[in-house]
């Protein structure tokens, strides 16, 4: 077996390709991930996260995946990523509640592998903030700054370990970009507000939301 | 081990190839057993959410309980979920997009009509199109398809309509009609699996909900065999569907039949007796169930006496190319056409089927369709250029110009993938499935270069309408690529056993009562999506099987 890293060369996929991905390679659990980590095994693009069709978890989990220093990253570094834009009314992804998002999907069994990415590429995004301006991600003043930093970030794709920051950086988006265009009832896209700025319409009668009797 | 169950016939998966067995063998007075390995859902599972249905694991298990090793021709050697459609009662019938075309009569002739063909294993069906005519027809009434046959010129012959009348499709559809005969082409109605009435029972008629291919039909609208066959064979109390169970291997007696299957489930393992075995577990795991029973008799595999299950794997030739309507490039009429919300487009070619001097001389079927309408998959894709990561405001551009300045169209191509030495299915020597069983390696190696040549000419043309039709920022993304999902050829019908595992009957040359009847008996995969190819083909062969079993 060769040792492609993980997310290596993630293909733009059309939808007959998509189709495939669905029932397929894009059902890449987490822990279809740890496991062919824990081999060394090239695997598929990890365009997913969690453990089949769970629903969102709600109770009895365990709590906070992310501890407080790491969402005091993760929230500034989701807003880089998906910034909005207010003249269009498309929220940001804090404002979309992507963090929320973010950190009820990481709950999700056989997710610790991404998540465990993700909290190192929180920490690496701590420490080139240090280097640069003293101070914590979260905590740097200047857009630019932030900016540059994450920029750093995707264009590193050397090995620490298992963790590369590019490829971190990515599963971060692919989620996210979950959370932002998803439907609510996951948690994300609060009250359907990216679907109405981007004028994407709701999906009709079988939303989660309809068939477990919650809100649209 | 429990006492073994005892069945007239079992048959190993409930799509396209084993559901109509059971309705044809149930509804003639024999018992039947269905053994499906994936659970089996209801509509009230068929959620249209992006996230639960199509990127978690809904439709086939994860990688750690069920991998396949894809070796490529570059020496790679992958585990991948990639070659499972489905593992669910229905198969990949329940989240199928449904374009349901027939083969024409020379893909039946494929080695004697085309060539030359140097460097591929091809040989013609042992049986023509004639012969499997009425059986579409079968298929079309009993699982129910749509179109309107009258538009396509170049449509093999049939007998009459479609049973129903076609999906109403998009407002623009009349514009590629006008824009496609401009360019002397004959765009037609898609025929689709998909019900335009209800049927007064469990289905319902399509409501547009614009989510079919990947997702479950909330409505049983589409003609999975879960909406269709499958209750139809369960209403005679003659069918029993077990889902959640595994066949591990084929059993054999001395006398060289078989006599049942062995499975596991959650309670453990099971024999199963019967007097027939039906195999239709997809080309990939028909053939792997195969080369797992092995016996005294059939060392290397049930039927594989010389060497030919696996052999001859065609996936389909997949090519695709899109481009983008800006609805300010249009007039304000056609605008508010492009805006119009219908979901399908149902627009199909088959002017370049045939393709003189490219390749073989064969190409085959392109259609145009909507993008797939799940905003997350539309997003990602926007997230390269290249091999640089896109976010922030450039993510915001993007996102904003993609779904509200205008309608991505999709042209997809489907054609031949001819069989060479160098693409087939083996036992993987390392990996193993959550039971212990050796996955299937699937080697894509070398593929013939016509396949391209074929494709690439369907791409053009595609891409040739997509201009005439006002698009811009055309892109072509796979020309001479895989399609997965359709499989074909492990398991080939054929009069030679030297070049074949199963007879123009659909049993093993050497064994006389185990059938394969999925994708894996196709000796080709045309031109065209083959579910429907697979579904005509296992009527003919359970009519046959349905007479020996009367005979006897």
């Amino acid at each position: 077996m060769t040792a492609t890293p993980p997310f290596a060369n993630l293909p733009a996929v059309k939808r007959r390709t998509f189709l495939a991905a669905g029932v397929g390679a894009a059902a890449l659990s987490a822990g279809t991930w740890a496991w062919l980590r824990s081999r060394g095994y090239p695997v598929d693009p990890p365009l997913s996260v969690g453990g089949g069709p769970e629903r969102p978890p709600t109770a009895g989990l365990p709590s906070a995946p992310y501890p407080a220093p790491a969402l005091a990253t993760l929230g500034p570094l989701l807003d880089v990523l998906l910034p909005g834009d207010s003249a269009l009314g498309l929220p940001s992804a804090r404002e979309a509640g992507v963090l929320e998002f973010l950190t009820s999907a990481s709950r999700a069994p056989g997710l610790t592998p991404i998540r465990n990415d993700i909290l190192k590429l929180a920490r690496f995004l701590d420490q080139q903030a240090q280097g640069l301006a003293g101070v914590r991600f979260g905590q740097l003043s200047d857009p630019a700054q932030q900016a540059r930093v994450v920029a750093e970030a995707a264009a590193d794709a050397s090995p620490r370990g298992r963790f590369i920051p590019a490829q971190a950086l990515e599963v971060t988006l692919r989620l996210a970009l979950e959370g932002y265009l998803g439907h609510p009832f996951h948690g994300g896209n609060r009250d359907g507000k990216v679907w109405q700025a981007l004028a994407i319409p709701m999906p009709m009668d079988r939303s989660p939301a309809h068939v477990h009797g919650g809100h649209e | 081990m429990s006492a073994p169950e005892r069945f007239d016939v079992v048959i190993v998966g409930s799509g396209a190839g084993g559901a109509p067995v059971a309705q044809v063998l149930a509804q003639a007075g024999v018992r039947v057993l269905v053994l499906e390995k994936g659970p089996r859902h209801g509509v009230q599972d068929f959620l249209h959410d992006e996230i639960s249905i199509c990127r978690r694991n809904f439709w086939v298990p994860p990688l750690e309980d069920d991998p396949h090793v894809v070796a490529r021709e570059d020496g790679s050697i992958t585990q991948t979920t990639a070659g499972w459609i489905a593992q669910c009662v229905g198969g990949g019938t329940v989240h199928m997009s449904g374009f349901f075309f027939r083969l024409h009569p020379n893909d039946f002739r494929l080695a004697s009509a085309y060539g030359p063909m140097d460097g591929s294993t091809a040989i013609d069906w042992p049986f023509g199109y004639e012969t499997l005519a009425p059986y579409y027809e079968r298929v079309e009434r009993e699982v129910g398809v749509s179109g309107d046959v009258s538009k396509n010129p170049f449509a093999p012959p049939r007998s009459g309509p479609f049973p129903y009348l076609p999906v109403v499709n998009h407002p623009f559809a009349s514009h590629i009609d006008k824009v496609g005969a401009e360019l002397g082409l004959h765009p037609f109605p898609t025929p689709r699996a998909i019900i335009t009435q209800g049927d007064g029972h469990d289905r319902g008629a399509c409501v547009y909900c614009s989510l079919c291919g990947s997702y479950g039909c909330e409505v049983n609208a589409k003609s999975s065999t879960l909406a269709s066959l499958i209750p139809k064979a369960e209403a005679t109390g003659n069918c029993v569907v077990k889902p959640g169970c595994m066949v591990k291997r084929v059993l054999m007696r001395t006398d060289g039949r078989a006599s049942g299957v062995e499975y596991v489930d959650d309670t453990g393992v099971h024999t199963v007796e019967a007097d027939v075995v039906v195999v239709a577990a997809t080309a990939i795991e028909s053939a792997r169930l195969l080369l797992l029973s092995t016996s005294q008799g059939h060392p290397a595999g049930l039927g594989n006496r010389h060497g030919q299950v696996g052999q001859n794997l065609c996936l389909s030739t997949l090519g695709q190319v899109t481009g983008f309507l800006q609805y300010d490039r249009f007039s304000p009429e056609m605008q508010e056409v492009l805006r119009n919300s219908a979901p399908f487009l149902g627009r199909a070619l088959q002017d370049r089927y045939e393709a003189p001097g490219v390749g073989i001389g064969k190409g085959g079927t392109f259609h145009l369709l909507w993008s797939h309408p799940n905003p997350i998959h539309a997003a990602e894709q926007l997230t390269r250029d290249g091999g640089r990561l896109v976010y922030g405001e450039e993510l915001t551009r993007r996102l904003s110009h993609r779904f509200r300045d205008g309608r991505e169209l999709e042209v997809e191509c489907f054609s031949e993938w001819l069989p060479t030495p160098d693409c087939h299915v083996t036992l993987d020597p390392d990996a193993t499935d959550r039971f212990g069983l050796p996955a299937a390696r699937i080697t894509v190696g070398r593929r013939h270069p016509s396949d391209k040549a074929g494709s690439q000419v369907l791409v053009d043309e595609g891409a040739r309408l997509l201009g005439a039709l006002g698009a811009t920022e055309i892109t072509t993304h796979s020309v001479g690529g895989e399609t997965w999902v359709l499989q074909h050829g492990t398991c080939r019908m054929g009069t030679d056993p030297r070049t074949s595992v199963t007879t123009p009957q659909g049993n093993l040359h050497d064994v006389e009562n185990v059938y394969v009847t999925c994708g894996g008996a196709l000796p080709s995969s045309g031109g065209v999506p083959s579910t429907f190819t697979i579904m005509a083909n296992a009527f003919r062969v359970a009519d046959g099987l349905l007479a020996r079993l009367k005979k006897t």
